[in-house]
């Protein structure tokens, strides 16, 4: 497959001739013509040109999968491309390490952060350009030098601090710092957002346009939309390998990015209003206090009906991920009282729970949702090992069904590439999570808790999922949603509950919200009514 | 108080050959690669140590011999474990063998013995003067082996590597998270071999301290367990040169009292187990540790090309 006459947007000329392509675009730090990369049988880049000017903020747009990551990795030095050609400032070049395009000053963040948690935040900046003095490493001069970039950038970070005793988004400020401490003219930035609360995307949009002003030019990757139309000059789209288009900005909207990225229009799943059923899940003052002092848990007051869907939103940190783990019997040790379809759930094991109808889609995937080592069959028992449903002579495993119902989970759910001898961390994390999804769906649940269901999911899976989770509500079934997901929450709560502090500070109709009181009451401030 | 000073004096010496092993394992940990060959790499060194001075007639051309060999030895395990992605818990557990027999079989080709050499020059004590001559810390730190000298000023060359220097800021992020090198266009490798010299090198220096520091002969497996001892001595000082120092003295320690104590009790091989039991009570964990264990540490890692 290494040869591509189709697949070029125009006419790809010869390799030769390749670097007067884009001759008009004189200014061009960056261009990259007929790219083409191959990992075995898939096409990951096919034909693919791109060129970055400085002092420009670029979006490569794309669903899981399209080469988005691949492409930047081939400017990166890290995959050498099959075929095509790299120039830098209108010279042919190529890049064969990251060595070499860290000395041409293309620095690049990748998606799972390249950072070692044990060492300090100066440390991990400095690492392979160390200051020196004597001959040895000078930490106290380094550390001033890590200060004086985080303040130009207005990239908040202690550098005495170690990296593992940060929040994600701190952490990625230190990718940042250590990218433009090691001399960055071009900052690629993989999928930046997608670990980020609201609050840190803005803070890194601010960093973003004051790399703009200081002249570097920055290339995100990303499948949000909103975020490109926000962030952006210009867009260049990618699909299944090719790149379908560019477009300024400013002259494209979201409808039309959208479709050039999914190849055709993508429907949206929306709320259908129903009328609620009985009670399911009733919580009274719920508390919850844990070993070291720490309350994440106040005061927490709700109910959950079937047929539908109720809402929790505010910034991650305040209980969400406790609030999940009580009603799942994993956070042990709280007050209060919890009735599930009418009789309290406090001695109630996991399995208890599971048997009864909850299922739960875990916040972190990786940590509560899968086993990354293990291939799909077994990790689609896990939840169903006491249940008997996947037994046969009452004691053993019946693969055969296992191995059909996984079959099943990954077509209905798209789960690419459909292998299920694939250990789960093969699998990118869109396909992760469709995963889990299909599989907490198996239980036909009563109630469902759906902690940030589609993070990191491209648009189709995002509006497959939101499908499920509408189909579970007509079905009868309750559903609690947790995400930090603005237009999510709306688009799909019928009741939204905002958290503060381990309180419910208000819960009412998803329409009676004002976005602005939404955002005031999940800061901690008073609602309007 | 001879026999506080006695018992001292004992711990010293049964401390600098672990100790050199210590360090060697924690740089070698700390570049990601387990320390579970030490025991072989320590033999080797002692054997060298024998053969180079039986070469030469020189105990410091042993010495070099020492390091040498144990180099050598290191080399072909981590070459093993970097090349060829073997498992480091086999390739290491393995090596400790073809350690122990390989010695074995070349004391009997080389000098005809079973199980031991000739005698070879030693090296000898050096004095220090005017320390010789203070009451009690004369008679501890007066007259010692060089070789128990010398660990002193390589220890804290050690720190300072480990701690104050480009090289111990790469070593610690290949054991912890090699990809962070790779994305750098730095080599997990060549720090990783790096690691591997000067652990061997290191060990051969405590090897040699038992075969011609102590004895002047080698003995079939005479490091009996102190490689164990040393990789205990490294978890237990939290992958830290000060830490690990401070544990190869407990075993040091355990080793004196034993040795004090055959000669007052009846039932001696319960004695002899102290430095053992000393080693599994810190290997399974029931002294906490603030310091986790680099977190790619016996990982095989796949270079990127
Ligand atoms: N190292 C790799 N080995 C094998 N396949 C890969 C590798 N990297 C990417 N791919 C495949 O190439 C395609 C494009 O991947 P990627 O560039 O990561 O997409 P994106 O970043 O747009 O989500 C996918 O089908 C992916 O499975
Ligand atoms: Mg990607």
């Amino acid at each position: 497959m290494g040869h591509m006459e189709a697949g070029c947007l125009d006419a790809k000329p010869s390799f030769h001739q390749a670097a007067d392509g884009l001759g008009a675009n004189m200014g061009n730090v960056i261009e990259m013509c007929g790219i083409s990369k191959a990992f075995g049988s898939t096409q990951a880049n096919d034909g693919v040109d791109f060129a970055c000017r400085a002092g420009e903020v670029l979006c490569l747009l794309g669903e899981n999968g399209a080469g988005k990551t691949t492409l930047m990795k081939i400017l990166y030095g890290m995959y050498r491309p099959d075929a095509g050609t790299i120039s830098l400032d209108g010279e042919r070049v190529s890049i064969k390490s990251p060595r070499d395009a860290i000395r041409r000053g293309i620095q690049m963040v990748h998606q799972h952060f390249m950072l070692v948690g044990p060492l300090s935040v100066t440390d991990n900046v400095m690492i392979g350009k160390e200051v020196k003095s004597h001959g040895l490493y000078d930490r106290k001069a380094a550390a001033e030098k890590v200060r004086a970039l985080s303040g130009e950038y207005g990239l908040k970070v202690p550098p005495e601090k170690l990296v593992r005793e940060l929040s994600v988004g701190e952490q990625q400020r230190v990718e940042i710092i250590k990218a433009l401490y090691q001399g960055a003219r071009v900052l690629i930035l993989d999928e930046p957002t997608a670990v980020l609360t609201p609050q840190e995307v803005e803070e890194l949009f601010d960093v973003i346009n004051r790399l703009r002003e200081s002249g570097k030019s920055v290339i995100m990757i990303t499948h949000k939309l909103k975020e490109t139309m926000a962030i952006s000059d210009r867009v260049y789209v990618m699909r299944q390998g090719r790149m379908v288009g560019q477009r300024k900005t400013g002259e494209t909207s979201i409808d039309e990015l959208s479709e050039m990225m999914v190849g055709h229009q993508v429907a949206r799943a929306d709320r259908v209003d129903s009328e609620p059923g009985e009670v399911i899940l009733r919580m009274e003052h719920v508390a919850l206090k844990r070993k070291d002092g720490g309350e994440p848990l106040r005061d927490v007051t709700l109910e959950v009906r079937r047929g539908e869907i109720l809402g929790i939103c505010g910034v991650e940190g305040n209980g969400q991920m406790e609030l999940a783990g009580v009603l799942t019997a994993t956070a042990p040790g709280w007050r209060g009282e919890i009735w599930y379809k009418g009789k309290p759930i406090r001695h109630t094991p996991t399995a208890g729970l599971l048997a009864g109808g909850i299922s739960c889609i875990q916040a972190d995937r990786q940590r509560d949702g899968i086993a990354m080592s293990l291939d799909v069959p077994h990790n689609l028992m896990m939840g169903y090992q006491q249940t008997g449903i996947f037994r046969k002579h009452g004691l053993l495993v019946d693969w055969k069904k296992i191995q059909a119902a996984s079959a099943g989970v990954m077509e209905e759910y798209d789960v690419r590439p459909p292998e299920p001898r694939r250990a789960l961390g093969e699998f990118s994390g869109g396909n992760q999570q469709k995963f889990v999804v299909g599989r907490e769906m198996m239980r036909r649940p009563d109630l469902m808790i759906a902690a940030h269901p589609t993070r990191g999911v491209d648009i189709q899976a995002t509006a497959f999922i939101h499908g499920r989770l509408l189909d579970l509500k007509a079905q009868g079934a309750g559903v609690l949603l947790i995400t930090a997901d603005l237009d999510e929450l709306l688009q799909l709560s019928d009741r939204v509950a905002v958290i503060y502090d381990g309180r419910i500070v208000g819960c009412k109709k998803a329409g009676e919200y004002q976005l602005m009181e939404l955002g005031r009451l999940m800061g901690g401030g008073q609602s309007d009514a | 108080m001879d026999t506080v000073i006695s018992i001292l004096n004992s711990t010293l010496r049964l401390t600098t050959p672990i100790a050199y092993v210590t360090l060697g394992a924690v740089v070698l940990e700390k570049s990601g690669l387990n320390a579970l060959s030490m025991e072989g790499v320590m033999l080797s060194g002692a054997f060298g140590a024998v053969l180079g001075s039986w070469a030469t007639g020189s105990a410091w051309f042993g010495v070099l011999a020492a390091m040498g060999c144990a180099i050598l030895v290191s080399l072909l395990r981590s070459y093993l474990a970097i090349a060829h992605q073997a498992n480091q818990t086999v390739s290491g557990v393995g090596l400790n063998i073809l350690a122990g027999g390989a010695t074995a079989m070349l004391v009997k080709v080389i000098w005809g013995m079973d199980g031991r050499s000739d005698q070879v020059v030693a090296l000898g004590d050096w004095t220090i003067p005017y320390v010789a001559d203070i009451p009690v810390v004369g008679k501890l730190l007066g007259q010692q082996n060089p070789l128990v000298y010398l660990l002193v000023p390589i220890a804290l060359w050690m720190i300072l590597l480990l701690n104050k220097t480009a090289f111990g800021l790469r070593v610690a992020a290949a054991g912890e998270h090699p990809e962070v090198l790779s994305s750098l266009g730095l080599r997990v490798s060549r720090y990783r071999y790096l690691s591997t010299i000067l652990s061997g090198a290191l060990s051969g220096l405590g090897g040699a301290y038992l075969s011609i520091g102590q004895l002047s002969f080698f003995n079939q497996d005479m490091t009996s367990g102190r490689g164990f001892m040393a990789l205990a001595a490294c978890v237990f000082g939290g992958w830290r040169v000060g830490g690990a120092l401070a544990g190869s003295l407990l075993f040091g320690f355990a080793n004196a009292l034993q040795l004090r104590l055959q000669t007052t009790v009846r039932y001696t091989q319960f004695v002899q187990m102290i430095p053992y039991v000393v080693t599994l009570v810190v290997l399974s964990g029931f002294i906490k540790r603030a310091n986790a264990a680099p977190a790619a540490g016996g990982k095989p890692y796949q270079e990127q090309e």
